[in-house]
């Protein structure tokens, strides 16, 4: 009676082991490697990646993430179709126009539910809404406009019927408020969170002319990858959405953390811009109505609209292919 | 062993005092016991009963802070209820105007190709209803596109919401946006709108929007009625903005985003609640929060809780130092009680560690109707009984000490005492002082009658009986009875006793003791000892009188020994004499010479020569020296010695030696006088006894009287020849006279 009661006790420890066994064996699992690629510079924009990655959020979801910072020479989506990077952050226009080049782009999340693009003149310039432009010197960065800031600042002069050609078109050369200030243009195109928080460092007052405010409204920063991952591996793009928004919301409740942390990631960053930069994001990547990281079907459409009247893109694209709230909406 | 063996010297050194503390606080003391259980339960107490207050109170002041800041809350809820309410309404007042709405919708229908001057009345329609109501910042128009084509700000006009939330609910209907952030504003705006329907009421021209004034909002959330000094209530969007303004600088409205426990419950689970949070200054606050549904933002009311809890706090201190004094009173309290306790037991056991050393005399000094009252009293009684045990004990060991050497001492006595007589006056002498009894006599059983007789007394009494030659028939009395059973006897109250005959001489007595004098189965007497005392006499003084009447007995009975034995030898002796002196006064009849002298001349006979010195040799039975100084001798100045032959007591001759004078006796000469002399009276007798011998065998024979004269004297004759010739050759005496004769005989001469 003994013995065969030990012996059962024997049976149960060693089965008991094995579990414990194979457990430990999945948790020490080696984590999967995820790339990113960012679509510019390291800064506070990208917040959420550093708080999940600081936080041991990725870890938690047993992912190895390695975060590339952008450049005005790397063009995240191709990143991301080529197979480069597993994920990227690109901007909604870019995203539709890749798309409509074949290439194989899903966004499942955005950063900014408010578009940081702002177009910038100089307070005492006078040039305070679209019709101002006028006979002035307005910057852009391509003349292709093949970029979301020049996309939007054409579609909404469209929107205001004001004929492109009465505006003089000048290509950007140099990045930041000195265009302005040294006269090269009259308006100067760039991010919300960007230039207009440096207003207090470079002693400007600027005028803002947002062309969300005049009917365009397009997603920024997304955060996308191949809908061929999606299919392959939905749990690993679960798991990297999570932690990333997981990442913003830490972000967002411990903002005067971030500036700090963006500056580990690239020590070139000033660090009073950051704080600014943070403080202007909060509001662009939490609206309040919906959870953050949702993107609305109405922006997207939107988009499409100006792709298609400025012929970016020759045919509307289903949008349920282009974009999906699923892996946000998993979130807590 | 006492507490305070010196507090304030002990106090002067750290290791001393510690010393002190830990002696006086031995933890297995009774002291210290009682005080920590004193303590224990003083601080217990203290600690539920002001631990439970301060939790009571912590939650009563808890709950009345919550339930003012509820109050608070439900009073602002209230009136935001009524400026969101009135939002709408102004808004609809202002369409109802019959101009407005004309003005508006031609506005929107025709596009009127005049537009500055219908335009410029619309704005300033609007512009008045701004400013007379104060409730917005901004009264819009936009078309059905989201265009905006009037408003009161010239700078908002040509702008296009075709895409905001406002515009799109607006087609539908009256609408508020939440807490929205408008990048163009910088700031979070509420927009309140209503759609703008033609005549027929069905189609959707535009939609009237305004911007509300938060002034009126800060004002409600300012009045601080209710909040105390670090209290404030304020609103927050969903985006989690701050939109009324903070109590506290450096936190802008609008700009400031707050994400407290306080507005995440409110917000993300839309629910009115309360609790213990940090707010978005990171204080420690009471915090109330209200879901505001209509205008979908975030009532908070807080407090901060060092304010809130202040009056606890305040009351904890107070309580705790109440506790504290109480505490202290107690214990000060309970250090005098286990003192006053305690203190006398570490007295009394100090006593009785003293008195377990042996000194029996100390009393503990503690006069107290307690408990240790009755200790003290029952150790003290216990004390003195076993003082009075201890010197009874010692009186009994010394009495029987003394009772033992008196023993030891007639024993002595006994054994060296031989005659009866005093043996036993010594005896009832002894026995009566040295045990102080009133009378000691000694029977003795009369031989021939049988009778006891008194044959020894103490005091006087003794001797009066002793006097009147007092006895007493065996049987008769306790001493007759004693003789007669050969039985120790003891009456410790003679009075009991039916045989007790008192004797007139000693009427006190009231206890006797008899003992019998034995003699192996004999009874020689008896010892009889009388006491004034009632109740005296041990068994052990009957053993101690027994033992010495068996001594007594046993010398009794070696005196009468001894006396015959003495006796006998006594006439054994005179009989020998008489033998002796009988044979040698018949040996001058029996004998021819009985006398010869030898001079330088020769040996000769001489019956009747004699020298005056031998008289005195006789008389005085030893050797007698003498120098010549009469002139006796007839020839020349002479000087000699006599000495008397003695046998077994009697003389049977003498010697008598003379030479001139010049000449000294030696003591050499002396000793060999005196030996010679004694080898000449054994030799003599041993002639003599010789001759008798053959005498006795030859009458045992013939059976003849005459041949009596036939007695030879011839060997006794030899030895007197022998004698003189050997003493005066050797001594080189002038002469030298044995004379043989008893003492009668020769003083004849």
């Amino acid at each position: 009676m003994n013995t065969r009661l030990s012996q059962y006790l024997l049976i149960g420890l060693l089965l008991i082991s094995s579990l414990l066994s194979g457990c430990a064996t999945i948790s020490a699992q080696e984590p999967d490697k995820v790339t990113v690629q960012l679509s510019w510079f390291h800064s506070v924009e990208f917040a959420g990646f550093y708080a999940a990655q600081a936080q041991g959020i990725y870890s938690a979801e047993n992912l190895d993430v390695t975060l590339l910072p952008g450049s005005p020479e790397i063009v995240p989506h191709r990143e991301i179709a080529e197979s480069k990077v597993d994920f990227g952050v690109t901007g909604g226009d870019s995203l539709l126009i890749a798309r409509s080049q074949g290439m194989d782009i899903k966004a499942v999340a955005t950063i900014f539910r408010r578009s940081p693009i702002v177009l910038m003149s100089l307070a005492e310039s006078g040039i305070k809404t679209p019709p101002d432009f006028i006979g002035k010197r307005v910057g852009i960065f391509s003349p292709a406009f093949d970029n979301a800031n020049d996309i939007q600042l054409l579609a909404m002069l469209r929107r205001l019927n004001i004929d492109e050609s009465e505006v003089e078109m000048v290509v950007i050369e140099e990045y930041g408020l000195g265009s302005l200030t040294s006269g090269a243009m009259d308006v100067y195109s760039g991010f919300s969170t960007e230039e207009p928080s440096r207003t207090d460092l470079e002693n400007v007052q600027l005028n803002l002319i947002y062309p969300q405010d005049y009917g365009v409204q397009m997603y920024a920063n997304v955060i996308a990858t191949r809908s061929q991952l999606i299919e392959e591996r939905p749990e690993l793009v679960e798991r990297f959405i999570r932690a990333t928004i997981k990442g913003y919301q830490y972000a967002l409740a411990n903002a005067e953390e971030m500036p700090e942390l963006a500056v580990q990631y690239d020590s070139n960053l000033n660090l009073e811009f950051q704080r600014a930069s943070m403080l202007a994001e909060v509001a662009m990547i939490d609206t309040g109505d919906v959870p953050i990281g949702t993107m609305d079907e109405i922006v997207w459409e939107d988009t499409q609209q100006i792709l298609l009247d400025q012929k970016f893109i020759s045919t509307s694209i289903d949008l349920s292919t282009v974009y999906t709230n699923e892996f946000v909406e998993k979130v807590q | 062993m006492k507490i305070d063996d010196n507090p304030t010297s002990a106090s002067q050194h750290p290791l001393r005092l510690s010393r002190w503390l830990f002696r006086s606080f031995r933890v297995n003391s009774i002291r210290t016991r009682l005080l920590i259980t004193l303590v224990f339960v003083v601080v217990l107490t203290a600690l539920v009963i002001s631990g439970t207050a301060a939790l009571a109170s912590y939650w009563d002041r808890q709950q009345y802070v919550l339930d003012q800041l509820e109050a608070v809350a439900v009073a602002k809820e209230t009136e935001i209820r009524t400026w969101t309410d009135n939002l709408q309404i102004d808004l609809e007042a202002l369409l109802f105007q019959q101009d407005v709405l004309l003005r508006v919708r031609s506005q929107l229908q025709f596009f009127v190709a005049d537009v500055s001057r219908l335009q410029r009345d619309l704005e300033e329609d609007f512009m008045n209803t701004v400013e007379v109501t104060g409730r917005f910042e901004e009264i819009f128009l936009m078309d059905r596109e989201g265009r905006v084509i009037a408003s009161s700000n010239l700078e908002q006009k040509g702008k296009i919401f075709s895409q905001e939330t406002f515009f799109q609910e607006g087609l539908k209907g009256p609408y508020i946006q939440p807490a929205t952030y408008y990048p163009a504003l910088d700031k979070t705006s509420i927009i309140v709108v209503i759609p703008v329907f033609d005549q027929d009421g069905k189609t959707v021209l535009g939609v009237m929007a305004g911007r509300a004034n938060l002034n009126h909002l800060n004002k409600i959330m300012i009045e601080r009625t209710g909040l105390g000094n670090t209290g404030e209530a304020y609103l927050v969007g969903l985006n989690r903005a701050l939109l009324t303004e903070s109590r506290f600088p450096g936190y802008q409205p609008l700009k400031t985003y707050i994400r407290t426990d306080g507005t995440n419950k409110s917000l993300n689970e839309r629910l009115n609640g309360e609790g213990l949070y940090l707010d978005y200054r990171g204080v420690q606050v009471v915090g109330v929060y209200r879901w505001l549904p209509q205008l979908q933002v975030a009532l908070l009311a807080e407090q901060g809780q060092t304010e809130a809890f202040n009056a606890v706090y305040t009351a904890l201190i107070r309580d705790i130092g109440i506790a504290l004094g109480a505490v202290a009173i107690f214990v000060t309290i309970g250090l005098f009680m286990t003192r006053n306790i305690t203190d006398p037991l570490i007295d009394l056991a100090g006593i009785a560690n003293q008195v377990a050393a042996g000194n029996l005399g100390l009393v503990v000094d503690i006069s107290r109707n307690d408990e240790i009252g009755e200790l003290a009293h029952a150790f003290n009684s216990m004390t003195a009984q076993l003082r009075g045990l201890i010197e009874n004990l010692e009186e009994r060991i010394h009495e029987r000490t003394q009772a033992l050497e008196a023993g030891a001492l007639i024993s002595r006595q006994i054994t060296t005492i031989l005659d009866i007589d005093e043996l036993l006056l010594q005896v009832v002498n002894s026995l009566q002082t040295t045990f102080k009894y009133y009378h000691v006599h000694i029977y003795l059983i009369n031989e021939s009658t049988g009778e006891l007789v008194m044959r020894e007394g103490s005091g006087d009494a003794g001797r009066q009986l002793k006097a009147q030659g007092h006895k007493l028939p065996r049987g008769r009395g306790i001493v007759g009875s004693v003789a007669e059973r050969a039985e120790p006897f003891l009456a410790r109250d003679v009075n009991q006793i039916a045989n007790f005959v008192r004797n007139p001489l000693l009427p006190k007595t009231q206890a006797e003791l008899a003992v019998p004098l034995r003699k192996g189965k004999t009874i020689l007497g008896v010892l009889d000892i009388q006491s004034e005392e009632l109740g005296d006499f041990s068994e052990q003084e009957l053993t101690l009188m027994q033992s010495i009447a068996d001594q007594i007995a046993v010398a009794l009975d070696n005196a009468r020994l001894f006396q015959s034995l003495q006796a006998t030898a006594a006439e054994a002796e005179e009989l020998t004499r008489h033998i002796t002196r009988q044979s040698w006064q018949e040996i001058g009849s029996r004998t021819q010479t009985t006398g010869y002298t030898f001079t330088t001349q020769g040996l000769m006979p001489a019956s009747n020569d004699w020298l005056p010195a031998m008289d005195r040799a006789i008389s005085q039975r030893s050797l007698v020296q003498y120098a010549d100084e009469d002139g006796r001798s007839p020839t020349e100045a002479a000087g000699g010695v006599a000495i008397p032959l003695i046998l077994r007591g009697e003389v049977i001759g003498v010697i008598g030696i003379e030479r001139p004078v010049e000449r000294k006796w030696s003591e050499d000469e002396m000793v060999t006088i005196e030996a010679i002399t004694e080898q000449v009276a054994l030799a003599l007798d041993a002639a003599r006894l010789a001759r008798e011998t053959e005498r006795s065998a030859w009458r045992d024979q013939v059976v003849s009287e005459s041949t009596a004269q036939v007695w030879s004297s011839a060997e006794l004759e030899e030895v007197m020849r022998a004698a003189v010739a050997q003493l005066g050759d050797k001594l080189r005496a002038s002469e030298v006279i044995i004379r043989l004769g008893t003492e009668t005989q020769l003083a004849q001469n």
